[in-house]
């Protein structure tokens, strides 16, 4: 079978979507199933696997944040050690990898938030442009708040009296 | 579909799926920003609250932010379990689909009690 996009067409004639190519032996009688590599085989299919494979990387990430908090049980002096083990190339290339994949999720994840719900405003359907836009700027405050938050020097209820005249002084 | 198959259906399906829903939009909202301001800020040396013990313990001593915390690391297990059980029949791993949903979800759960455990053994005690 050669290699032709599948497309819808709309009854104007003009085309509305098209779907990549399917991988050469997609489905050839010979060999049945997909091949091994298709995921290479297409820019949109790796982007696919690439997205998917930010699920085990964020849950990676997730256990580190949890080690970090655990670290702190420990004392000043072992979350200091951990807190400094963020600097080794390991650990920045782990939160490079990390950042890039999870940005790659982001994009896609709120990039698909338009596809799905129909939203009524007014007796007006919203544009899948403005809710995408809405899950974007929901983003860029969520962003926003976990910078300010992590820049606070607030002092809570919970905080350990030296912590409290710490900060009082 | 029909009723049979209805009935063939895993009836567990809809709760993985709205775990792994709420994951997903959890992760894509925070978890750029985390890495960003505080593990690679961290690295850099900027005062970011995470980079210091005592802002630390008194963050995480906040209800808000534990309960916070707690959310976004499980839901990200379970967002993980979800995803990872495909993705294997994504590489053509076909067979053994229930014990790998078994050792995906049991993952997830587990990773939630641990992490249930780190955030409550981190509170300050209050006097």
């Amino acid at each position: 079978m050669g290699q032709t996009a599948v497309s819808s067409v709309s009854a104007t004639g003009r085309w509305i979507r098209d779907i990549a190519s399917p991988p050469a032996r997609y489905h050839s009688p010979r060999r049945p199933g997909l091949p091994a590599a298709w995921w290479r085989s297409n820019r949109r299919y790796t982007l696919y696997m690439l997205r998917e494979l930010s699920s085990v990387t964020n849950a990676l990430w997730s256990l580190r944040l949890l080690a970090q908090l655990r670290s702190l049980r420990r004392g000043p002096e072992a979350y200091g050690a951990f807190v400094k083990t963020q600097q080794r190339p390991k650990w920045l290339v782990f939160n490079l990898l990390v950042l890039g994949l999870a940005a790659i999720h982001s994009v896609t994840f709120l990039r698909a938030a338009g596809k799905g719900p129909t939203v009524h405003v007014g007796g007006h359907l919203v544009p899948e442009r403005a809710i995408i836009g809405g899950a974007f700027a929901g983003w860029a405050a969520a962003s926003q708040a976990v910078l300010l938050v992590l820049l606070a020097r607030w002092q809570g209820r919970g905080a350990p009296e030296e912590v409290r005249r710490d900060v009082s002084a | 579909m029909s009723a049979r198959r209805m009935a063939a259906a895993d009836p567990t399906e809809p709760l993985w799926w709205s775990l792994f829903a709420a994951g997903g939009v959890l992760t894509a909202l925070f978890v750029p920003a985390h890495v960003a301001f505080q593990h690679l800020f961290e690295a850099v040396g900027l005062p970011v609250a995470t980079a210091s013990y005592d802002r630390t313990r008194r963050l995480v001593s906040q209800p808000l932010v534990a309960l916070y915390v707690l959310a976004l690391t499980s839901l990200s297990f379970f967002h993980w379990a979800h995803r990872f059980r495909y993705y294997v029949m994504d590489f053509g791993i076909s067979g053994a689909r229930r014990p790998i949903a078994w050792i995906c979800y049991g993952s997830a759960i587990v990773g939630t009690l641990a992490a249930m455990r780190t955030v409550a053994r981190v509170q300050v005690r209050k006097d």
